[in-house]
């Protein structure tokens, strides 16, 4: 499935809060991976 | 709409997963797994942004709600009857001036607030002034320290500052010449009134037969009109978008109180009904009951906050009925001649006093005595009619004060009877600031005089802002509680509440209930539904982060 193609304007209200809420806490998911990874590169340098 | 928010989860798990198992040995390694963080946080970001933007703009789609302009229109009526009402009432001009209060203050304030006593005779000023009658210093001449202290506060309010320092020091220098310089202020205002009593009466004759003559009602006509614009406001606010939704935002109203399964088991609780199995017959009915039990609830709550002071009232209105009946048989005993009413002797008293004090008065300000240094003997005799002047003013304060007294117990014995209801009392004592002010103190002794203030607005807007369902209904000669009668009517009607409900630590829970249930029921009538405003919650609070 392709995020941009999604048509957030179908999700109902309380849908487009938690699917908001989960996308936000994905981010900080990668927020922390992209912060690991990185210490990890200098360490390998 | 199921579907895509299941795909965008495995979306969004997949994508985690991918992180997850990329391998993250070697710098190789280390290189793609960030390629491909920053490409997936990249994409989500896109994402991210595009709903933020979508629930911006839904909540602000969701909010937009108009002013009701037809509420400021009515509440301009109710202010006009409401008004036309306190000029036409049966309260004397002295309470219509509201007089009541500003002699009640000023005999109160100079203890602790200069200010506050000053603004009460410049109120009083005005007020006169309203009826017709332009006061001067000159006015305030029941001793030199009254005119020496009300010249300059009256230039000075002229001036636009009535807390300036001449005013200050004028009333330190008055002060230091007599310390009961402000009893003298309050015994002069109240001698103002009589002055011009029979003048200020014919004013608010003519003015009520003009407000009748221009509105065409009679006195219960306008209270009746006013009653009518109260409820019609009410109902309107009830379902009003913008009165909801700010009730949401002060707090007043929580959004988790209005979740569907609460309001089902409230439902139940109230009515020991499944809601979702009545039919909408059964249901509109029962809503329009917890209406009213709403209405009624509330009234009671309020009538709660203030029944010490109809019970100070009755209390008053036993006693004197005993008395009256003591004195009764004496008369029929002793003598058949009419007599005076303590009153009457009150009044007599104070005209008297009043007299006393403007011969010693002449006597004082007599300007038969040259321009030359009076004499020392003739200073003494000053000094000596000014001391009596002075005390034979405390003396008229007591008076007035004693007057008042007895002018509240005339009132009730004569406006009070078995047929009068809850409302009529509460009514009668809130017309009366002194009597008001009095029975907070024996209330709550540690009441401060800005309380008093705020309580006896507050008791006054209750009176004249409300349409009454229950209190006016409920004669002082009823022997069943105010909870009893409202239970047992809602019993009748199918509510499943009892006594308990209207216990002191229980009262509270049971209103909070039924508020629940009525104002889900005044939502549902709204723009929005429970999930709107859910939603509007939700965003408001995200927002705020």
């Amino acid at each position: 499935m392709e995020l941009k193609n999604i048509k957030i304007s179908n999700l109902e209200n309380d849908e487009l809060l938690d699917i908001q809420k989960q996308v936000e806490s994905f981010l900080k998911f990668l927020n922390g991976e992209n912060e690991t990874v990185k210490k990890l590169e200098e360490e390998n340098s | 709409m199921k579907e895509l928010v299941e795909n965008i989860e495995k979306q969004i798990t997949t994508d985690k997963e991918v992180i997850s198992v990329l391998p993250r040995n070697g710098i190789k390694a280390i290189k793609t797994l960030l390629k491909t963080i920053s490409e997936t946080t990249e994409k989500y970001e896109n994402l991210n942004e595009k709903l933020l933007k979508e629930i911006e703009s839904r909540y602000k789609k969701l909010t937009e709600v108009e002013e009701n302009t037809e509420i400021p229109q009515i509440e301009q009526e109710i202010l006009k009857y409401d008004m036309a009402e306190k000029n036409t009432d049966m309260r004397s001009s002295f309470e219509k001036m509201g007089l009541d209060r500003v002699v009640y203050n000023i005999n109160g304030y100079y203890k602790s607030n200069l200010e506050r006593l000053n603004k009460e005779l410049i109120f009083s000023v005005k007020q006169f002034e309203k009826v017709g009658i332009k006061l001067t210093a000159d006015d305030f001449c029941i001793s030199e320290y009254a005119k020496n202290y009300m010249e300059v506060l009256l230039r000075e309010a002229y001036e636009g500052d009535i807390n300036s320092e001449a005013v200050k020091n004028q009333f330190e220098k008055v002060y230091w010449q007599c310390s009961e310089v402000v009893s003298h202020l309050y015994v002069n205002v109240r001698y103002i009134y009589d002055k011009y009593e029979n003048q200020i009466d014919r004013f608010y004759n003519e003015k009520a037969q003009e407000i009748l003559r221009n509105l065409s009602l009679s006195v219960e006509g306008i209270t009746e009109k006013k009653e009518e614009l109260i409820k019609q406001r009410n109902q309107i606010e009830e379902t009003d978008n913008k009165n909801i939704l700010d009730k949401f935002y002060t707090g007043s109203l929580n959004i988790n109180d209005y979740k569907e399964d609460n309001y089902k088991k409230i439902y139940l609780e109230l009515t020991g009904k499944d809601v979702t199995n009545l039919s909408d017959i059964e249901k509109n009915e029962m809503d329009e009951n917890i209406d009213k039990l709403n209405t009624n609830l509330t009234e009671y709550a309020k009538y709660l906050e203030y029944k010490f002071l109809v019970e100070q009232v009755l209390q008053t209105r036993q006693e004197l009925l005993k008395t009256a009946e003591v004195n009764k048989d004496k008369k029929d005993k002793k003598d058949k001649k009419a007599k005076k009413t303590q009153y009457e002797i009150l009044k007599e008293q104070v005209k008297n006093l009043q007299a006393e004090i403007f011969k010693l008065n002449a006597k004082i300000e007599k300007p038969n005595r040259g321009f030359f240094e009076r004499k020392k003997a003739e200073e003494k005799k000053d000094s000596i009619s000014i001391l009596q002047r002075n005390n034979l003013v405390l003396d008229l304060k007591k008076a007035y004060m004693q007057l008042d007294d007895e002018m509240i117990n005339q009132n009730i014995l004569q406006n009070l009877d078995e047929t009068s209801s809850l409302f009529d009392v509460l009514k009668f004592a809130s017309s009366y600031y002194g009597y008001m002010a009095k029975a907070m103190i024996k209330h709550n002794e540690d009441i401060t005089d800005k309380e008093i203030g705020e309580n006896a607005k507050k008791i006054r807007d209750f009176i004249n802002f409300s349409k009454f369902t229950v209190i006016n209904h409920v004669n002082i000669s009823d022997t069943k509680e105010l909870s009893i009668i409202i239970k047992d009517k809602y019993k009748l009607l199918g509510m499943q509440i009892s006594k308990e409900n209207f216990e002191d630590d229980s009262i509270e829970d049971l209103i909070r209930k039924v508020k629940i249930i009525n104002t889900y029921n005044n939502i549902l009538k709204s723009k929005f539904s429970i999930k709107d405003l859910e939603y509007i919650m939700n965003v408001k609070e995200m927002l705020k982060k």
